[in-house]
């Protein structure tokens, strides 16, 4: 009971799915990071490598993004930080004590990357609106209407391996996109020796 | 000395996160910063200081009596620089506007003062603007949908609880004055209103504002089912007996076509619908009724051109040129209006 990781797994970590703030990406970008907070001591041996951070990368942070508002706070005794602020009201800290200038920058340009929201478990690596385009399952999927009556074709037929076929997925296509069934085109015997994978295909390497 | 540490950090908190609840020591969960989120389900094996007892007690009884402490504006803080803030907003949102003009709209005014004309203009010009607009592009993406549904649609997207969400996650509630605090989501919504009429002022033009609302007040259909969850109509079946009225087809007629287990707990109706001889579609659901609802809505949505299959929504990369044309040729026209007078 006092272990400090009693109960702490995967399956009992919160978790959710891939989301974006705002349905950000649809239209203009906007940098969801809008302020940065580094406070590290003017004195103190902790604060070493974030005051020579603050001397030698921040500038180059802030003009490399130019939507977010850096501020550096030195102050006596304290320890050194940093706190990023997001567009959905999320703010997040880090401790920077003995880190070294490189870790500081790798670890504010990662905030910098976030979106704001919470870093938790992401079940899939996609999400969608709309899970399933079968629709839900109920005792009548895939339930045939078999004609009894109806006489079975025995008889042989011969097919090329190149001829059109019917495409068996013709009625899921949208109305107005049948046209790329029907106006295919068309390849000469001539072209298909030449090209067997097709007009588009890779490219295979010459034998030898 | 583990609680040093501690003592110095709560000196120079610097954000919220660093003083957590009184009642529970301040702790990193993990080893790897900068995941606040991932907590222990077992919080009591988190042990805190035992010296701290009674200033943590004494803590939660103050915040028991006073209750929570409100919200203070972001400006009240240490770090904040307005003109910095400000250059860094117009720019993240890319916009240009007099700077002027965008803070009378992020500026409510008091109820005292009547003289302040901006805002409450800006607020009734940018309102209008929207719905203009997005009423355009309602005519213009979704042409078959009846006036109803194009109504509702607007309605949906103009109401002040979008506009306050949007306006919140983009960054308003750090510049908008008003008493008290926080602002609502009235002021959200019509600070909102006013920056668009402000972007329409500047530089850019309505175009400008066009695109803004093209940008971040459109997107917000993505993932929506347009007759299922924003027109939500309490009898599709009245609907579309209309519908196959204007047409000049005869009036739909519902079949029981297929039931099972209907006395279990989950019994399962189909309910297929005929207009004539003509066969429209089937529905399922859990009683006759449901199904019934449930095939005319698939009716409806073919007719009106919503399937949850049919063409995305112009917006984003799938807009093209013709139909940016078409949708920005109203404020075109303004604005050569307004040169022209101008």
């Amino acid at each position: 009971m006092t272990a400090p990781g009693f109960g702490f797994t995967a399956r009992s970590r919160p978790s959710g799915f891939l989301k974006t703030v705002l349905q950000s990406g649809m239209g203009r970008p906007v940098k969801q990071l809008k302020r940065v907070t580094l406070q590290f001591c003017d004195n103190g041996s902790k604060s070493r490598f974030a005051r020579l951070f603050v001397e030698n990368h921040l500038t180059d942070f802030a003009r490399k993004h130019p939507t977010v508002v850096v501020y550096a706070m030195p102050k006596r005794d304290a320890m050194p930080q940093v706190c990023a602020e997001y567009l959905n009201g999320e703010e997040e800290m880090h401790e920077l004590d003995h880190k070294h200038p490189d870790e500081i920058l790798e670890a504010v340009e990662t905030l910098a990357g976030r979106s704001g929201l919470p870093l938790i478990r992401i079940r899939k690596d996609w999400h969608t609106y709309t899970p399933s385009i079968q629709g839900e399952w109920h005792p009548f999927v895939n339930k045939k209407d078999y004609d009894i009556q109806k006489k079975i074709d025995f008889s042989i037929k011969l097919w090329d391996a190149w001829t059109p076929r019917k495409n068996a997925w013709a009625k899921y296509y949208r109305a107005d996109e049948l046209d790329k069934l029907t106006n295919r085109p068309i390849l000469t015997y001539e072209e298909k020796s030449e090209l067997p994978l097709g007009k588009w295909g890779p490219q295979l390497p010459p034998i030898y | 000395m583990l609680n040093m540490r501690r003592m110095i950090r709560l000196q120079f908190p610097l954000c919220k996160q660093m003083l957590a609840s009184p009642t529970q020591g301040t702790r990193k969960y993990t080893s790897k910063p900068g995941n606040p989120q991932l907590e222990p389900v077992n919080k009591n094996s988190i042990m805190f200081a035992r010296w701290k007892k009674h200033w943590y007690l004494s803590m939660a009884r103050k915040k028991n009596i006073e209750g929570e402490e409100p919200e203070e504006p972001r400006s009240t803080r240490e770090n904040w620089n307005y003109e910095a803030e400000f250059a860094a907003f117009k720019l993240r949102l890319q916009i240009d506007v007099a700077d002027d003009d965008l803070r009378a709209a992020f500026t409510q005014p008091l109820p005292e003062r009547d003289d302040v004309v901006d805002y409450s203009s800006l607020c009734t010009k940018g309102n209008i603007l929207i719905h203009e607009f997005v009423k355009h592009y309602i005519n213009l993406s979704f042409p078959k949908l009846c006036d109803e549904g194009k109504s509702t649609i607007l309605d949906y997207l103009c109401s002040t609880k979008q506009l306050a969400h949007i306006a919140f996650n983009l960054g308003y509630k750090d510049f908008i004055q008003c008493s008290p605090f926080p602002p609502s989501s009235e002021v959200f919504a019509e600070s909102f209103q006013a920056s668009i009429e402000a972007i329409a002022k500047g530089s850019g033009g309505p175009v400008a504002a066009g695109k803004f609302i093209l940008d971040f007040i459109i997107p917000q259909l993505i993932g929506k089912d347009i007759l299922h969850d924003i027109w939500k109509p309490e009898n599709p079946m009245k609907i579309l007996t209309q519908e196959l009225q204007n047409q000049g087809k005869p009036g739909p007629e519902a079949r029981l076509v297929r039931q099972s287990g209907i006395s279990s707990t989950l019994p399962v109706f189909f309910i297929a619908l005929y207009s004539g001889k003509e066969f429209l579609t089937e529905g399922a659901g859990e009683s006759i009724e449901l199904a019934e609802t449930d095939a005319a809505k698939l009716v409806l949505k073919r007719i009106y051109g919503v399937e949850p299959n049919s063409r995305a929504i112009m917006m984003g990369v799938v807009v093209d040129d013709e139909f940016l044309e078409k949708l920005f040729a109203p404020l075109m026209q303004q604005r050569q209006q307004i040169t022209g007078s101008g």
